[in-house]
């Protein structure tokens, strides 16, 4: 399958002297026709950084970028007629109502019929009651839709998503994340997406690569990056005292966590012992197990250990 | 280059202008205020001296003045809206290229500052009598036209620097052609400038051109040495400009300040 975007050896920093701050050492990644890709990593990690380039905002340093197999130094124009960006944290015109900014932009974007399109975005984002209203008076969460109102307006065949639902409250995020992946699936569009909730980059990413500090840790779907977290952690319910049992577990290679007059929680390495391990002694030495739960790791966990450097 | 995305931007400058009052008030109100001042002051000393020719010069001065006054200003004011809605980033993720941002900015300040100009001509006409076409047509369309790639010249210097050092100069915005007022010979002739005045006056178009409107204001005919001076001078300005446009996109684009204009 073709490459839409082919990032090789992207390099950018800022400032000069002390304050040179270096956003990219190096990155490489490919995005495939059809794919939506995430990107996770911390503040500052250099994701934005990485978009801006992609959409012009801002010059690399050095490394090749390519998008439809079009050197971005080159011919950038028609690259950029074909993508679209939203970014919750920028606005439109601030002196133009949203129906006019979506018109401007729509033109900009030679849209065909460019009513059309605005009635249609303007619905699908829930903005009709606000195409009269100066865009600069928008709380946060509109002009988020707004935002991204404007990015699908021109069906662009590529879209970077640098945290487009910042702002949204759950049941818009909801919704939004659901449209996302429609629209993603009905029109074969590729996504570059960031977010800091875990959930919508589970659910839509195919591929989530995760940066920090300017630099690719880990590159893979999230159910491979959530098989790099070898500790299990096990909620434990048992019926009787349990003094005996929490020396037991500590004794056969599990971490306690915390627990209460119900429940033990603990966690187990998995690279030097299994459940089996621990629940055998347990169940020899008379232990009656009423409840068990075995967590999985989330994305979150992943995130929180990747960005740590505990994977 | 497309048509298309220049009427897009064409577009925006419209609804800026019709939506804000200020931008309406830009068109009307400051002209008409320095038709007032101008107008009375030129009146009076007409009284006192009984000479026609000081009003036809205050008039037409303050006239051409304000043509070349909005097409610089336009130019810097309309990107600088841009900056405080942090539109920028959405404008230049865009396929929007520099040169139709340009062009398309020119376009629409030409068109304002025929409407601010087509204004005051009506009004100084109703008020002081005083008809800027009895004077002669033709040399009021080729200085009135250098003039203008004067103030588009300067519209785009000045916003290359709103581009380069962010809205910590955007005073520049409203100021930068009053500095080269005085070296412009608008109500005076350049001889009335003191000598090192006379020789930044010598390397600025505008003198040219306001030296050569006085010659049609008074009646004589078209100095075209002084227009072609003039439209060199400009050429080469206008050209210096957009280097340096360009020049300080690219700094923008290197230091992030279309992503977090300041
Ligand atoms: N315009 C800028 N000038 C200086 N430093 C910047 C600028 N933009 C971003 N940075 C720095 O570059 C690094 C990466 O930032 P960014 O790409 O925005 O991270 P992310 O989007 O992953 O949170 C951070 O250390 C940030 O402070
Ligand atoms: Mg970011």
């Amino acid at each position: 399958m073709a490459n839409i975007i082919e990032v090789k050896d992207l390099r950018k920093s800022y400032g000069k002297g002390e304050n040179k701050v270096d956003a990219l050492k190096g990155i490489s990644f490919n995005i495939k026709k059809g794919e939506t890709f995430g990107f996770l990593g911390p503040n500052g990690a250099g994701k934005s950084t990485t978009i801006n380039i992609l959409c012009g905002l801002l010059s690399k340093d050095s490394g090749h970028v390519r998008i439809f197999g079009n050197d971005i130094r080159k011919d950038f124009e028609q690259i950029k007629q074909r993508m679209n960006v939203a970014n919750a944290y920028t606005h439109l015109n601030n002196s133009l109502t949203v129906e006019q900014n979506l018109r401007v932009y729509g033109k900009l974007y030679g849209v065909k019929d460019v009513e059309k399109k605005i009635a249609e975005v303007a619905d699908t984002f829930s903005i009709v009651y606000l195409k009269k209203k100066e865009a600069g008076k928008l709380s946060s969460g509109e002009n988020t839709r707004v935002c991204l109102a404007k990015c699908f307006i021109s069906d662009p065949e590529l879209m970077l998503l640098d945290e487009p639902t910042v702002g949204l409250d759950p049941d818009f995020a909801d919704k939004t994340k659901e449209y996302i992946r429609e629209y993603q699936k009905t029109n074969n569009t590729t996504i570059l997406f960031t977010s800091h909730i875990m959930s919508e980059v589970e659910y839509l990413c195919k591929r989530i690569l995760f940066l920090n500090n300017g630099e690719v840790l880990r590159l893979g779907s999230s159910r491979q990056l959530k098989n790099l977290v070898k500790t299990q952690i096990v909620e434990l319910t048992l019926g009787m005292k349990k003094d005996k049992a929490l020396a037991l577990i500590k004794r056969s290679g599990g971490r306690l966590i915390n627990y209460d007059s119900e429940k033990i929680v603990f966690e187990i390495n998995q690279l030097n012992y299994s459940l089996h391990d621990i629940m055998h002694p347990l169940i020899k030495a008379g232990f009656k197990i009423k409840d068990m739960h075995i967590k999985k790791p989330t994305l979150e966990q992943v995130f929180i250990k990747i960005s740590r450097g505990e994977l | 280059m497309k048509l298309y995305r220049i009427n897009a931007l064409l577009l925006k400058y419209y609804y800026m202008s019709i939506n804000r009052l200020d931008r309406i008030f830009d068109i009307v109100f400051w002209p008409v205020i320095d038709i007032f001042i101008w107008g009375f002051v030129s009146f009076y000393i007409y009284q006192l001296s009984s000479d026609v020719n000081i009003l036809n010069m205050i008039m037409g001065g303050i006239m051409m003045w304000t043509l070349f006054w909005r097409a610089q200003q336009d130019f810097s004011v309309y990107i600088l809206e841009d900056f405080w809605s942090r539109n920028l980033f959405n404008l230049f993720a865009s396929p929007l290229k520099d040169s139709e941002f340009i062009i398309s900015t020119v376009i629409f300040g030409f068109f304002r500052a025929l409407l601010t100009f087509i204004f005051l001509g009506l009004l100084s006409y109703f008020m002081y009598s005083f008809n800027i076409l009895s004077v002669n047509l033709l040399g009021i369309a080729v200085f009135g036209f250098s003039l203008m790639i004067a103030g588009w010249a300067m519209g785009i210097f000045v916003a290359s620097l709103i581009f380069r050092f962010g809205m910590r100069v955007q005073a520049f915005a409203w100021s930068a052609v009053w500095l080269i007022q005085p070296f412009s010979a608008v109500f005076y002739p350049v001889s009335a400038l003191p000598n090192w005045a006379q020789k930044i006056a010598y390397i600025l178009p505008t003198s040219y051109i306001f030296e050569g409107m006085r010659q049609l204001l008074s009646g004589g005919p078209i100095n075209w040495n002084y227009f072609f001076i003039s439209i060199a001078i400009n050429l080469v300005a206008l050209y210096l400009a957009i280097l340096f446009f360009k020049s300080c996109l690219r700094h923008a684009r290197k230091n992030g300040m279309l992503v977090h204009p300041e």
